[in-house]
C-alpha cells in the first residue's frame, strides 16, 4: 500500500516539478512572479487538445508541437507584455501578469465555452498493473516524460553555452551583464524555456487530466508553493520540491484526513522555510 | 415661516396619499370577486455569479410553466395547458417577475422587500441556495406572502416552523432515505447484498450536511458507515481518497461531490483498477458535462435524481414538455428546470384554487394542496404539504448511465430497465 502511494505521489509530483522548474526560471532569470503561469498551463492543454481535435493528434504526438508553439507564446509575449511590465514596480508586476492571466482564460473560454474536456486516447484509458500497484499509463507517461525533460533542461543549464549565461544572470544580471552575456537575450529566453517546460507539462498532463479554463488554478498554487519550497529561483529546488510535494500530498492525504492535504503542503513549506531551504538542497 | 406652513401641507399630503394606499390595499384584498387580468409572482434565482448557469436552468423552467399556463396547448395533459390563465381567476395570466440573488443571502432581503412592497406579488418562488432561501423566508414571514420553493434541499429550512413557507422538492434527509430505499430493494431484488459503505463527501456546507444525514440515516436501515472521508475539492488529485475506500473495501460508496472532482475521481478510480459500487448524490453526477467528459467510464455509474426523461409514467406528457424545452432553449430540460417548471404549475394550481391574489387565501389554498403523480412530470408521488409545510410525497429517482444515458432504473414501477448488476470490474467493460 504504502509503495503504491509513494509511486502514486511521485508521478503526480513529477509533473508539479515540470510545471514548478519553468516558473522558478522564469523567476530566477527576471525577477519576475508570473501569475500566469497557470494558465500557460491551460493555454497548452486546450492547445493539446486542439491538435486532437482538428488534426487528430494524439497529446503524445504533438507533444514537440505544443512545447515549440509554447516556445514561441513566451517569446512573444515577453516581446509584447513582460518587457515592458518589467519596467514597473513588483506589485504592477504582479498585477501585469495577473491579468495577462485572466485575459487568455477569457479568451479560452469564449472559444471552448465553460465545458470540461477530455481527449480519449487509448493511451490515456489503458492501465498497468504491476504487482499489485496500479498505475495508468498516461500518468506513468507523464511522470517519466516530466523527469526526463527536467534532466535535459538541467544538463542543458549545466554544459551549454547558453545555459551557463542563462544560470548567471540569474545569479547576478549585473555580473553577467559584464561578462557580456545579454541579458535581454537571457530574459526572452527563459521565457521561451519557461512556457516550453509548461507546454510539455500540459500536453502530457492532456493524456488523463481533464481540461477547463479554470484548470491552471488547481495547479498554479502547488506551483508557487514548490519554487518557494525549492528556495526561489533554483532549478533543482524546485524539482526535488515538486517530488516532495507530490508525496506529502498523497502519503499524507491517505494516513491523515484527505481534507487536509493542501494544509499539509503549508505545514511542509513553513517546517523547511524554518530549516533554510538551501541548506537542506545543497546537502541533497 | 413660509417653509414651515409648506411642510404642513407636505405631511397632510403625505397622510392623506398613506391611507389612501391603505384603502386601496383594503379594498383589493376585500373585493376578491374584482376581475384580476394579471397574477404577479416573483422569482429570487442566481441569474448573475458563479450558480448563474443552474439559474438560468432554473428560469427556462419557470418560464416554459407560465408558457403552458398561459397558452392553449390541446394536446398536452397538465394542468392549466388546455386553457388560457388561471380558470380560476376568470382567465388572468401569470407573469414572474425575476430578481437576480447573486447566490448571495445578505441580498435575499432586499429583493424580497422590493417584490412584496414595489411589484406587489402574490407569491414567491426559487431560490436554489438553501443559505438564500433561509434569509429570504425570514423577510417573507415578516410580510406574511407565500414563499414556496422547489429548488432548495437543506432540510432546515422546512423545521423551522415557518407560517408562510412550503417546499415542494424533496429534501437532503428524503434523498438520502430514498437512496437507502433503493438499496434494501437492491439487496431483496439482486442480492446485492451492500451492508458496508463509505460516505466520500467534499468539505463544505453541501457536502460536510449530506454526509452527516447519510450516517445518521444509516442506522434506520442496518447498513454500517465503515469511513467518512471529507476532502477537499479544489485539490489536483485524488489518490489518498480513493486510496482511502480501497483500504475500506466497502460494498458502496456514495459521493457528494462537485463537477472537476467527480470527473478526476472517477478517472482515479480507474488508475487505481478499483471498481467499487458507485453512487452519486447527484451533484457533479448530474451535470451535464459528466457523461460528455467521462464518456465510456461513466457506464454503470449510478446517481439520483428528482427528474429523468425516459420514465413511463407520463411519458408522452414528458416528451412533450421536453421538445417544448428544447424548441425553445436549445439543450434539454435538466433536474433544476423540471422542479421549477413543477413549483411554479403547483403555485399556480394554490393561486387558481384560492380565486384570489390575497395571501392568506393563496396560503390556505397551499396548504390544502393535493396534486396526483398523474399531472406531475417530476418524481414525485404527488404533492400534499405536512404540518411543516414540506411536500411529504416528494421523492427521488435512481438513475444508471447505461449506453451513455441517464436510465431510470428505480423505483421499481417507474424504471425505464433494470439495473446492471453486478457491477463490472474495469477490465471487462
Amino acid at each position: 500500500m504504502l509503495l503504491q502511494l509513494l509511486i502514486s505521489g511521485l508521478l503526480m509530483g513529477s509533473v508539479f516539478s515540470l510545471i514548478a522548474v519553468g516558473l522558478s526560471l522564469i523567476y530566477g532569470v527576471m525577477n519576475l512572479v508570473n501569475f500566469a503561469h497557470g494558465d500557460f498551463l491551460m493555454l497548452a492543454m486546450y492547445m493539446s487538445y486542439g491538435c486532437f481535435l482538428i488534426l487528430g493528434l494524439s497529446p503524445l504526438s504533438s507533444l514537440p508541437i505544443v512545447a515549440i508553439f509554447m516556445f514561441i507564446f513566451g517569446i512573444l509575449v515577453y516581446k509584447g507584455l513582460f518587457k515592458r511590465i518589467l519596467k514597473t514596480d513588483m506589485v504592477a508586476q504582479m498585477i501585469g501578469t495577473y491579468a495577462v492571466g485572466q485575459l487568455l482564460r477569457g479568451i479560452i473560454q469564449s472559444v471552448f465555452g465553460i465545458e470540461y474536456l477530455t481527449v480519449n486516447t487509448s493511451l490515456s484509458t489503458a492501465t498497468a498493473n504491476i504487482d499489485r500497484i496500479n498505475l495508468s499509463v498516461a500518468q506513468l507517461l507523464a511522470g517519466i516524460g516530466a523527469i526526463i525533460a527536467t534532466a535535459i533542461l538541467m544538463i542543458v543549464l549545466k554544459y551549454t553555452k547558453v545555459g551557463r549565461a542563462l544560470v548567471a544572470t540569474s545569479q547576478n544580471k549585473v555580473a553577467a551583464t559584464v561578462m557580456g552575456v545579454d541579458t535581454n537575450k537571457m530574459f526572452m529566453l527563459s521565457m521561451g524555456i519557461g512556457c516550453a517546460c509548461v507546454g510539455l507539462a500540459g500536453a502530457l498532463l492532456t493524456n488523463y487530466y481533464y481540461i477547463f479554463p479554470s484548470v491552471g488554478t488547481v495547479f498554479s498554487l502547488i506551483a508557487f508553493v514548490t519554487v518557494a519550497l525549492g528556495g526561489f529561483g533554483s532549478m533543482k529546488g524546485a524539482f526535488l520540491a515538486g517530488l516532495a510535494i507530490g508525496i506529502v500530498q498523497v502519503v499524507g492525504g491517505f494516513y491523515l484526513p484527505s481534507e487536509y492535504k493542501l494544509g499539509l503542503i503549508g505545514l511542509l513549506y513553513l517546517i523547511v522555510t524554518i530549516a533554510k531551504p538551501k541548506k537542506l538542497i545543497d546537502a541533497v | 415661516m413660509y417653509f414651515k406652513k409648506n411642510f404642513k401641507k407636505v405631511v397632510s399630503l403625505l397622510i392623506g396619499l398613506f391611507m389612501l394606499v391603505n384603502l386601496t390595499a383594503c379594498s383589493s384584498s376585500k373585493n376578491s370577486t374584482e376581475k384580476i387580468s394579471e397574477v404577479k409572482i416573483g422569482a429570487i434565482l442566481p441569474l448573475t455569479g458563479p450558480a448563474s448557469t443552474t439559474g438560468k436552468t432554473a428560469k427556462d423552467g419557470m418560464d416554459l410553466a407560465v408558457d403552458i399556463i398561459n397558452g392553449k396547448y390541446d394536446d398536452i395533459n397538465l394542468p392549466f395547458a388546455k386553457e388560457e390563465g388561471l380558470p380560476g381567476l376568470g382567465g388572468a395570466k401569470l407573469k414572474i417577475v425575476y430578481s437576480d440573488t447573486q447566490g448571495a443571502p445578505e441580498k435575499a432581503q432586499t429583493i424580497m422587500e422590493k417584490l412584496v412592497n414595489d411589484e406587489k406579488v402574490a407569491a414567491v418562488e426559487g431560490a436554489y441556495h438553501s443559505s438564500v432561501v433561509a434569509a429570504a423566508a425570514i423577510v417573507a414571514e415578516r410580510y406574511g406572502v407565500p414563499f414556496v420553493s422547489g429548488d432548495a434541499t437543506s432540510p432546515a429550512l422546512t423545521q423551522k416552523g415557518y407560517k408562510w413557507f412550503f417546499r415542494t422538492c424533496p429534501d437532503d434527509t428524503m434523498i438520502a432515505d430514498g437512496f437507502y430505499k433503493f438499496m434494501a430493494d437492491m439487496n431483496t431484488k439482486y442480492s446485492a447484498n451492500i451492508k458496508n459503505i463509505d460516505l466520500i463527501a467534499e468539505n463544505t456546507l453541501w457536502g460536510t450536511d449530506s454526509s452527516k444525514i447519510e450516517k445518521t440515516l444509516a442506522s434506520n436501515y442496518n447498513y454500517n458507515v465503515k469511513n467518512v472521508i471529507p476532502y477537499d475539492s479544489k485539490a489536483s488529485e485524488f489518490s489518498s481518497e480513493i486510496m482511502k475506500v480501497k483500504a475500506d473495501a466497502p460494498d458502496a460508496v456514495i459521493h457528494s461531490s462537485y463537477v472537476a472532482d467527480s470527473i478526476m475521481m472517477i478517472k482515479q478510480y480507474k488508475q487505481m483498477d478499483y471498481a467499487p459500487v458507485i453512487f452519486g448524490n447527484g451533484g457533479g453526477f448530474v451535470d451535464p458535462s459528466f457523461i460528455k467528459t467521462l464518456g465510456k467510464d461513466s457506464e454503470y455509474l449510478i446517481t439520483r435524481t428528482c427528474y429523468n426523461n425516459d420514465v413511463a409514467l407520463n411519458a408522452d406528457t414528458i416528451a412533450k414538455i421536453e421538445k417544448l424545452f428544447f424548441d425553445k432553449y436549445g439543450y434539454n430540460m435538466v433536474e433544476t428546470s423540471a422542479r421549477d417548471f413543477e413549483n411554479t404549475l403547483i403555485l399556480a394550481d394554490a393561486i387558481n384554487r384560492a380565486k384570489s391574489v390575497d395571501p392568506n387565501a393563496i396560503r390556505q389554498a397551499l396548504v390544502e394542496t393535493n396534486i396526483p403523480k398523474s399531472d406531475l412530470i417530476v418524481s414525485y408521488e404527488g404533492v400534499k404539504f405536512n404540518d411543516k409545510q414540506q411536500n411529504e410525497l416528494a421523492s427521488v429517482l435512481v438513475v444508471q448511465i447505461q449506453n451513455g444515458k441517464y436510465t431510470t432504473v428505480w423505483p421499481w414501477d417507474r424504471a425505464k430497465t433494470e439495473v446492471e448488476w453486478p457491477i463490472p470490474t474495469w477490465s471487462k467493460r
